[in-house]
């Protein structure tokens, strides 16, 4: 590379940049205790983000690579990024008052949230096997810290010990797959790798050996079922704004890899992994929605309903295609605000040292605090996906790719599956508009929940009321990531 | 000569291997493994890779075989009680690891090895840059950014270190430099006009 290659990449990969100063200011910054640095980092880390959002949006305006073809701005990682910006900085917003509840207020929470957002950024602008590889592991190696934050809690330990033994075995299974597609290929970068792999018979051991090492891994990230059984604990363990994060950004992340891999560069392998991705999808939809109906406690029910909505992620891959990857898209979008915004609402429940986080401590909530109970009432309607909300349109689009491609048969399964799914989410707004509750919660919403509340909610009626124009857009973004 | 110390390397290399599985004492596993990894320091010298010879030796055997014994000497673990442990699992573990190799068996059955590949095997090492350049040459040009993010990794690996294990405990007396830095003398010291004989 000559300098001025090199000076391109660098500007091609500024908003990265912006983040990861922003994690080393945040890190010198927290070493110098004071009353009131939580606020100043989450400031300082909000401003850090609308930066790298602009600039994601000027550079978008002219697609192209930079690093000798690793790394790529186009349409289709600006819209992921721009859900990561949003994701995180929703985040940022409900985590002050969780650390203030938990006691375990430490500068460090907020570098590493913003490395973990940058390790998701180089994973949806990665071109070449070994980039996406090492952002994966810059973004888990962070989550699995996060995790296990509240250091005097037994069950956060838990689960990162868990999370990080896990995940650790995925990256193996996955690694193992990329090392021989390189073995068969000869290259780590998609685009040759594509043309390499085209002269390739589909019916070779070794190509569909490296499939499957590929598709489970990626599925791992994801938890789809069978791959699934660490997410409950992991999502329970964690802190609840952790939780959130890892629910929204961990798998828009990890989504947009498999939609990168499987329908853009690699869309050859298709006739190996279609037939086991769609018994995975359809046992991902009916494990999440059975499992959920039984949880008492609130963040593990949101684990299997997380679990079954990645079912339906999986529909939109299976329909293919520039629609079945704007469905997806529109799908990430939408869950994002949503889940994100129920989050907000269990944090606003805890009463530290993991108390209120059980489902009956939404009991009597529409009497004692009618705003937010009225807001998480909103939440859970889209979460279930029903209208007017944008739940419902995120469903409804997914279906409609799937219908097009014509696998009617599967359509029919996940609309049955999902009436399942909508029981537990009534279940939880019945508890707080019909129960009496004797210790009703007691709360101040706080100006930094307040706004992520107000996001959300906008977000959630804003795509139940314009769903065609955020179709429009994702649509857009599908088509130029595609090429 | 060069045939003679590559099976002197060799045969050291298999032999510290063997003996670090083996070894009852964990101890004395971790020298065995010093002596496999100076052995293959070796090898690569043999190889024209000198640079990752002294990479090996410096960063493997300097620093994490030390940091190695420190845990061994550190941690109170019963290794017998562990193996015993394992043994529950040996024969899912066998029976899984024989339809992996089979898998794999099959697969090599058909592998098909890239075009040129062969060439590059007999000749690794570009002949017009000293081995450490063209590594470096590659690393800060070629695979520049992927080096920088290796690097990220790092660092986030140490503060997640450091976060999870280091606790201010409340109880416990120590110095608080910047808090008392920031003392304020209006604040730490209040005057009081003791009349005589009252006492406070």
């Amino acid at each position: 590379m000559d300098l001025t290659q090199i000076t391109s990449s660098v500007l091609a990969s500024g908003p990265e940049i912006i983040i990861i100063l922003g994690a080393c200011v945040a890190l010198m910054l927290s070493l110098v205790p004071r009353p009131g640095q939580g606020a100043l980092l989450a400031g300082l880390s909000l401003v850090m983000i609308a930066l790298a959002a602009a600039m994601s949006l000027t550079l978008a305006q002219n697609p192209q690579t930079a690093y000798g073809g690793m790394f790529v701005n186009d349409g289709f990682s600006t819209f992921f990024k721009m859900l990561l910006y949003l994701g995180t900085a929703l985040t940022i917003l409900i985590s002050d008052r969780y650390l203030g509840t938990e006691d375990a207020a430490k500068g460090e929470y907020y570098v590493l949230l913003l490395f973990a957002l940058s390790g998701a950024m180089i994973m949806v602008s990665g071109k070449d096997l070994l980039i996406i590889y090492v952002g994966l592991e810059l973004q888990a190696l962070s989550i699995y810290v996060l995790v296990g934050f509240l250091t005097t809690n037994t069950r956060s330990n838990e689960a990162a010990l868990k999370y990080v033994i896990l995940g650790a075995f995925s990256s193996g299974l996955l690694l193992f797959g990329l090392s021989l597609l390189y073995g068969l290929t000869g290259t780590t970068q998609l685009e040759a790798m594509g043309e390499a792999l085209d002269s390739v018979e589909t019916s070779s051991p070794l190509l569909a050996l490296a499939t499957v090492f590929l598709i489970v891994g990626l599925l791992f990230k994801v938890g789809a079922v069978p791959f699934h059984m660490w997410v409950p604990d992991i999502y329970e363990g964690a802190p609840s704004p952790v939780t959130g994060f890892m629910s929204t950004v961990g798998k828009v992340a990890a989504v947009a890899v498999i939609l990168r891999l499987l329908i853009q560069d690699l869309a050859m392998l298709d006739p190996i992994w279609r037939g086991s991705v769609e018994a995975v999808a359809v046992l991902t939809l009916a494990a999440g929605s059975f499992a959920a109906l039984v949880q008492t406690n609130i963040k593990r029910m949101l684990a299997y309903s997380s679990i079954a909505h990645g079912g339906f992620l999986l529909l939109g891959l299976l329909a293919g295609g520039s629609e079945g990857l704007a469905s997806v898209m529109l799908y990430l979008l939408i869950f994002t605000v949503t889940n994100l915004g129920l989050f907000a609402v269990i944090v606003l429940l805890n009463r530290g040292a993991g108390q209120g986080e059980n489902i009956q401590d939404f009991s009597g909530l529409a009497k004692s605090q009618p705003g937010v109970a009225l807001m998480a009432l909103v939440f859970l309607l889209s979460l279930a996906g029903i209208p007017p909300t944008g739940g419902f349109f995120a469903k409804f689009y997914v279906l409609v790719a799937l219908v097009d491609a014509g696998f009617v048969l599967l359509a029919v399964f996940a609309v049955l599956l999902s009436a399942i799914a909508a029981w537990f989410y009534l279940r939880v707004i019945m508890l707080m508009y019909m129960e009496q509750n004797d210790q009703p919660a007691v709360f101040q919403v706080s100006p930094a929940i307040g706004w992520a509340l107000i996001v959300t909610f906008t977000g959630t009626v804003l795509t139940g009321v314009l769903p065609a124009w955020f179709l429009g857009v994702s649509k857009a973004a599908a088509t130029a990531g595609l090429g | 000569m060069s045939v003679f110390a590559f099976y002197l390397f060799a045969i050291s290399a298999i032999t510290g291997g063997l003996f670090t599985v083996i070894s009852r004492q964990p101890v004395h596993s971790v020298l065995w493994l010093i002596l496999a990894f100076l052995s293959s320091a070796g090898l690569f010298v043999l190889l024209g890779a000198e640079f990752v010879a002294m990479l090996l030796v410096i960063v493997y055997v300097g620093a994490v075989m030390v940091l190695f014994l420190f845990v061994v000497m550190m941690l109170d673990v019963d290794f017998a009680e562990l193996k015993a442990e394992m043994a529950k699992f040996m024969p899912l573990a066998l029976l899984i690891g024989l339809v992996i190799l089979m898998q794999l068996v099959m697969a090599y059955g058909a592998w098909d090895s890239a075009h040129g590949a062969s060439e590059l095997l007999a000749n690794p090492i570009t002949t017009e840059h000293h081995n450490t350049e063209a590594l470096g040459l590659i690393l800060y040009d070629q695979y520049f950014l992927l080096f920088q993010l290796a690097g990220l990794i790092l660092l986030v690996a140490m503060i997640g270190a450091i976060v999870l294990t280091l606790r201010h405990r409340k109880d416990v007396k120590r110095q608080d430099i910047l808090g008392q830095m920031f003392r304020d003398p209006a604040e730490a010291m209040e005057l009081k006009d003791v009349k005589p004989g009252q006492g406070l």
